[in-house]
């Protein structure tokens, strides 16, 4: 005769334990770029300067680093639309932390020198953007702006 | 007219009495004037060179940015800066901060001066014709990610730097935008990120330096007709280093350098028309990849010794020649004695290919039956580019250092 064997609690836990891990693990937002380790995905410079980093996660949450907006746009050129997942560019004031491009304002001007020259700074707030737009001699720019002249 | 303009020529002294600070030496001094600097330690950054005046450093005086300032600022034509110790710049994450900057002039002359700890250390900004000759640099910034670099160029034209130490910077030399320039006889050692980094900077010529366990190695970046003479490219090991990486290159010529300990001797990505000729390659993982969005490039009379891989590539199409190199995994034979090997040699195996595509591969490197289908491609070739070939191995190793 087989004998009905219940899970233990232990088994219980570690199986939602495990779970959890697993969510955690697909958790979306950005990851860490290791500055000063690291290659750009597009133009193979290592990628040192936090102000500049920026991040394509595709749909299937791998992490592609740059170190320019302007590699992040030419890498976008050359991949499908439905595989980008979200785009991550810093805060060019404070602590530089990755946030979603579309909600950023961009600051072009080519007193920011920008690793690959391509001389744009994201701001989280529009005050902070037309600040610096004013002190660099620069425009400002939306995302929107960015990708369509890409195209 | 030259006596006359001699006999005009007056001399100030700073740190004397009568001028305690430089500031008031240049304030007093006229163009053509020499300002003795005497030997003491001077605070007053920054200073501002507005003259055509010779600024002479006597027993190396220091000139200390307390960390805050940029040191020196020079705006006039024809300024020499001789003998002077640029000390402490100030730091910033928004503004490149210089020891010592060039702005708009031409003419300048900077020679036998120290750098210590300046963020950015000489600094050109639309300079012309200026010469940046035997000083050194050093920073030991404690983030590596925040340091400037040692010779910042930035849209200049008809630069000399030579016979410069670099050390410790983000990158040893780099240039943007700068034309018709030499860099000659520098060494570049321990820096962050790149040993030399050109960008967008044609017609230049380096020869004769030395790069040094840098932190990627030298980075040359979409430029045309660079010349790159008998430079030494030495111990940049780390995943994403290189002797020279060259990404979109053209019209230009690579001979008689020294590859030697990389991780990847040249890497090459969207170059053409480059001729590498008398190049020696020793012990590096990779003598060379070269990526299929190359083309015309020819590599010639070059010695590959001791590599992991001599050429890996990650395409089939192969639109570059190869002759007359020496190979030392070449098992060919030579029966009309004619020095050339008789049948052609396949520099690149199958195996670089696999870690081509898939870099975890690696692990496999040397187990018996990688060098099964190593030998097995080399009989039959079916996944190594087929016209990826040199068709005249030379039998012997060229003599191509001194």
């Amino acid at each position: 005769m087989i004998e009905k064997q219940k899970p233990d609690k232990m088994t219980i836990r570690l199986i939602l334990l495990w779970m959890v891990a697993a969510l955690v693990a697909c958790s979306s937002g950005p990851k860490p770029i290791d500055y000063g380790k690291e290659e750009c995905v597009f133009c193979k410079m290592t990628i040192m300067d936090k102000q500049f980093g920026c991040q394509v996660v595709n749909t299937k949450g791998k992490a592609f680093n740059f170190d320019d907006v302007s590699c992040l746009l030419s890498y976008l050129g050359t991949t499908k639309p439905e595989e980008i997942g979200a785009i991550y560019v810093p805060d060019y004031t404070g602590l530089n932390e990755l946030l979603p491009a579309a909600e950023m304002h961009f600051v072009k001007s080519e007193l920011l020198h920008s690793p690959m020259a391509g001389n744009m700074a994201a701001f989280s707030g529009k005050d902070s953007a037309q600040h610096y737009a004013g002190n660099l001699k620069g425009t400002m720019v939306t995302w929107e702006n960015l990708i369509s002249k890409d195209e | 007219m030259a006596n006359v303009l001699f006999a005009l020529a007056g001399s100030v002294t700073a740190g004397s009495k009568a001028f305690p600070t430089i500031k008031s030496a240049i304030a007093a001094a006229k163009d053509g004037d020499t300002v003795f600097v005497l030997s003491k330690t001077y605070t007053e950054s920054p200073i501002v060179v507005n003259k055509s005046i010779v600024l002479m450093g006597q027993q190396t005086p220091v000139l200390d940015g307390n960390l805050k300032h940029e040191i020196m600022i020079i705006e006039a034509d024809g300024v020499v800066i001789e003998g002077l110790h640029f000390r402490n710049s100030g730091f910033s994450g928004y503004e490149d901060v210089a020891g010592l900057r060039l702005m708009q002039c031409r003419d300048v002359m900077v020679r036998n001066n120290r750098f210590t700890n300046t963020f950015f250390g000489v600094y050109g900004q639309h300079a012309v014709n200026c010469i940046i000759q035997n000083n050194t640099f050093f920073s030991s910034a404690l983030d590596e990610t925040v340091s400037g670099n040692g010779i910042h160029c930035w849209k200049s034209d008809s630069m000399i730097i030579k016979g410069n130490r670099v050390q410790g910077h983000r990158d040893g030399i780099y240039f943007e935008f700068v034309t018709n320039s030499l860099i000659e006889g520098n060494t570049t050692t321990g820096n962050a990120r790149y040993g030399l980094h050109f960008m967008f900077s044609n017609d230049d010529t380096y020869v004769n330096n030395e790069f040094n366990d840098n932190g990627a190695g030298v980075a040359v970046m979409y430029s045309k007709r660079v010349t790159m003479l008998h430079n030494k490219f030495l111990k940049n090991t780390g995943t994403s280093a290189y002797g020279i990486l060259l990404k979109d290159i053209s019209d230009s010529h690579i001979a008689g350098n020294l590859f030697m300990d990389n991780t990847v001797g040249i890497f090459m990505e969207g170059s053409s028309r480059i001729f590498l000729t008398q190049n020696q390659f020793t012990a590096n993982g990779w003598a060379m990849r070269m990526q299929a969005s190359c083309d015309d490039i020819k590599l010639s009379r070059s010695n590959f010794e001791r590599n992991s891989f001599d050429v890996s590539t990650n395409g089939s199409l192969v639109l570059n020649k190869f002759d007359y190199n020496y190979w030392d995994k070449y098992q060919g034979y030579d029966l009309d004695k004619n020095g050339i090997g008789d049948v052609s040699f396949r520099p690149t195996s199958l195996f670089s290919m696999i870690t081509e595509r898939n870099a975890a591969a690696m692990m496999l490197f040397r187990s018996a039956i990688v060098s099964l289908i190593d030998k097995a491609e080399k009989v039959l070739p079916g996944i190594t580019p087929e016209a990826l070939r040199d068709d005249k191995p030379s039998m012997h190793p060229f003599k191509l250092l001194k």
